[in-house]
């Protein structure tokens, strides 16, 4: 489960990217944030990930603030991120034997990586090739397998489906619903209106650092979400 | 987590480019480095040789005490292969003189400071040095960099490992590196020297090896902390390799230049042929001295006109003669007798103007040395030449030990007296030489034979007292005489000289291992 309380980040440049966020992402849940470029999306998501300290409010994982005991927290996230770019010199599969072992995951083997590759879609041929000569949707993939292995109750996607041709989004998202199924709280950052309607339990737009609006399934599918989403952004334009 | 960071970083090191390429560099420059090195060794050591052979038949062959005259000849250090230290600068040759302390090896006048290490001689040691740090920070520069660049490092920390140990591992990954290219140029040196059979190395010089290569271990180790000290405070990898590269050229060029250059500037030596002059004034007086004496024994003696048979003779105490007056060897024993304890106490006299001088230039090296000590790679360097028996502090005490091995010299021959005895000049029984009245025939027989030609001479010849006709005495047993003897690894201040350096290596690493660990505890991802 993540948990945002009055989450607030204000960068050293004085930027306030992120202000008083209050989120409940449930177990089972997939929650698409939508917001144009610089709203406070990978902000939240690195608050989440200690990557940067909050400048109050708190950011709680399974129960755990992120402050407190960063790295006991780490045990229940997993990640990809925007631009998965890995190690060009390691094979896809020495990529997620790297992080696999990272993330505490040592006894795997050979076929374990290559079910999860074959899970996340990526082709039989490209599993012992260099990751320098991958594609950048084909390197998205390695990012997410790498997250799926590690098994945690709880993921973080940084637009992951920038660089997916249809197919392979489509891919990530039934593989998302499955891990829903399985009981994981997910926290997607995209601008993919479509998938968010087509997967999302509950959707947020960000704005400014604000959440200005969230919505349940039911709720975004009566209305038209891409209408809602253009008004929201309209509003800046209109009050300057 | 510290050891899969460092095993994936050195997995992926040696994939790399940049590791084909150290490989490739050093393969071509060790060995050819190595060679020339191992040639010039070979010339040094012929030259040494030649030189000690000649002078060790000279040294045997001395019929009369004044002409036992020891040459210490420097043997060439093998070891110097690795690293050339000063000895570039350096003569090879000292001939003891009881006038005059040896001051450095001769072969080098005045012109400059012979234990400056002014040119950038490419030696072993150097290449390292230089090839050695520059790898060091190019494994280094994007440590940090790189990963964030690729979005790895946020991968990474969002498992359970602290920055720290993140930092380590990668330190350990790069090390891992490095060391077997280290140990790969150390194999190749120690394989030149195996295979040369002009250089055996003993016990003492495999150590130094030894530390030789731990020290560059060290030295690899400050410059990769000192390419990850620079990583942690750059976001970008271009702007830390330009970084990097100017520390690079700054540490490795100008500093070791601006030292000498201001070692030169800052702390004047006295000019050789000054000191030289000084040298005359303080000897002035024992050319009188000399004089008045010389007149003196030849009033006491009531000699007007000194004539020998043969002889030979110079002005610091040398003297060998055979045949002539019985008073031309009471002069000589009276002069010698006085002679010798008198060049003997100016050499000391000299010896303050001297060591003026030589205090001058020890003060510009230290100076210099200190000064240096500002970049890694001039400690490294100063390790090196001091374990490889090349440093200036070498030749220094080599010096001094030449100087207390005259002085042993010197009180073999006064506590024996041998420079009152007639075999300091002549090997003859004092009974063969002649009165006065006695030496006027015999001139006048001689001009008599002359004109009756070569067999009425050679018959002279043969009438002459035994022992006239130089030549007819073997030389003198030098068997008991004190010999030269020099060890280097005996030195202690060289301990004390490395262990300042290896600590101030260390004390370097550690700061910058600290602040690197600080820094990147706060690295913006
Ligand atoms: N390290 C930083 N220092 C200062 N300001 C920052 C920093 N990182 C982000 N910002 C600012 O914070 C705001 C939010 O940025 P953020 O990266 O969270 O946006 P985003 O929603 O992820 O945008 P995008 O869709 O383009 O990825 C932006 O105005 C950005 O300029
Ligand atoms: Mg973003």
């Amino acid at each position: 489960m993540l948990q945002a309380i009055e989450l607030t980040k204000r960068y050293e440049d004085g930027q306030l990217a992120l202000d008083a966020l209050n989120l409940e992402i449930k177990p089972g849940e997939i929650f698409f944030l939508l917001g144009a470029n610089g709203a406070g999306k990978t902000t939240t998501i690195n608050l989440f990930l200690n990557f940067i300290e909050p400048t109050s409010g708190q950011a709680i994982i399974d129960g755990i603030d992120v402050m407190k005991d960063p790295l006991e927290t780490k045990n229940y996230i997993s990640y990809v991120s925007e631009n998965v770019m890995l190690y060009g010199n390691f094979t896809a599969r020495q990529n997620l034997d790297f992080f696999a072992k990272l993330g505490g995951k040592s006894h795997l083997n050979k076929e374990d990586y290559y079910t999860i590759m074959r899970k996340v879609g990526l082709q039989e041929q490209a599993f012992e090739k260099k990751l320098k000569t991958f594609s950048k949707g084909m390197r998205q993939k390695v990012g997410l397998a790498i997250a799926i292995i590690k098994d945690a109750p709880n993921i973080l996607l940084d637009e992951p489906t920038s660089g997916l041709d249809p197919k392979s989004a489509a891919e990530l998202m039934q593989i998302l619903k499955n891990l829903r199924n399985a009981g994981k709280s997910i926290l997607m950052c995209t601008h993919d209106i479509l998938r968010a309607k087509s997967v999302a339990d509950r959707v947020g737009i960000m704005k400014e650092g604000r959440l200005v609006m969230l919505r349940d399934r039911e709720e975004f599918l009566q209305d038209d979400l891409e209408q809602l989403y253009l008004e929201y952004m309209q509003e800046t334009v209109m009050m300057p | 987590m510290i050891g899969l960071i460092a095993r994936k970083d050195f997995l992926l090191n040696l994939t790399s480019a940049r590791f084909v390429i150290g490989l490739a560099v050093c393969l071509l420059v060790i060995p050819f480095t190595l060679v020339t090195s191992v040639d010039r060794y070979k010339q040094q050591i012929n030259v040494y040789k030649t030189a000690s052979e000649k002078v060790e038949t000279e040294y045997k062959a001395a019929k009369v005490y004044s002409n036992v005259r020891p040459s210490v000849i420097h043997r060439p250090e093998a070891l110097a292969v690795f690293s050339e230290g000063v000895s570039r600068n350096m003569g090879n040759t000292v001939q003891l003189q009881y006038g005059e302390y040896p001051l450095l090896l001769s072969g080098v006048a005045g012109f400059s400071n012979p234990l400056l290490n002014a040119f950038f001689s490419l030696d072993f040691a150097t290449v390292i040095a230089i090839v050695l740090s520059l790898f060091a920070l190019v494994f280094s520069y994007d440590a940090f960099t790189r990963e964030r660049e690729n979005n790895t490092l946020k991968m990474i920390l969002v498992n359970r490992i602290n920055r720290s140990a993140f930092f380590i591992g990668k330190f350990l990954g790069i090390l891992l590196t490095l060391v077997p290219m280290l140990l790969f140029c150390f194999v190749t040196g120690i394989l030149f020297l195996l295979l040369s059979p002009d250089i055996a190395l003993d016990g003492a010089m495999w150590t130094n090896v030894l530390l030789l290569f731990l020290s560059a271990v060290l030295y690899v180790v400050v410059f990769v902390l000192f390419g990850l000290f620079v990583s942690a405070m750059s976001k970008r990898s271009s702007t830390s390799i330009a970084v990097c590269l100017l520390c690079w050229i700054w540490l490795l060029f100008l500093v070791p230049n601006i030292a000498v250059w201001s070692a030169k500037s800052f702390v004047k030596t006295e000019q050789y042929d000054n000191m030289q002059l000084a040298l005359d004034d303080v000897e002035e007086p024992y050319w009188k001295e000399r004089e008045e004496k010389s007149r003196e024994i030849l009033k006491m003696l009531d000699i007007d006109g000194l004539s020998h048979w043969n002889y030979n003779g110079g002005s610091d105490g040398y003297l060998e003669f055979s045949g002539g007056l019985r008073k031309a060897l009471d002069y000589h024993l009276n002069f010698s007798t006085w002679e010798v304890p008198r060049l003997i106490d100016y050499a000391d006299k000299k010896w303050a103007v001297q060591k003026e001088y030589l205090d001058g230039l020890v003060k510009q090296e230290r100076f210099q040395q200190r000064l240096a000590l500002l970049s890694p790679s001039e400690i490294f360097g100063q390790l090196a030449s001091s374990l490889c028996y090349s440093d200036p502090g070498y030749y220094l005490v080599y010096m001094e030990r030449v100087r207390e091995y005259r002085q042993t010299f010197i009180d073999y021959v006064r506590e024996r007296k041998l420079y009152e005895s007639s075999t300091w000049g002549t090997r003859m029984d004092p009974e063969n030489f002649v009165s006065d009245e006695r030496y006027s025939e015999m001139i006048q027989d001689y001009e008599t034979a002359f004109q009756q030609g070569p067999e009425a001479i050679r018959q002279f010849r043969a009438s002459l007292p035994p022992g006239w006709n130089d030549g007819n005495y073997g030389p003198l047993d030098v068997v008991g005489f004190p010999v030269f003897d020099y060890k280097p690894h005996t030195r202690t201040d060289a301990y004390n000289f490395v262990l300042a350096r290896f600590a101030l290596l260390m004390g370097i690493a550690l700061v910058l291992l600290m602040l690197t660990m600080l820094r990147f505890r706060n690295y913006q991802l």
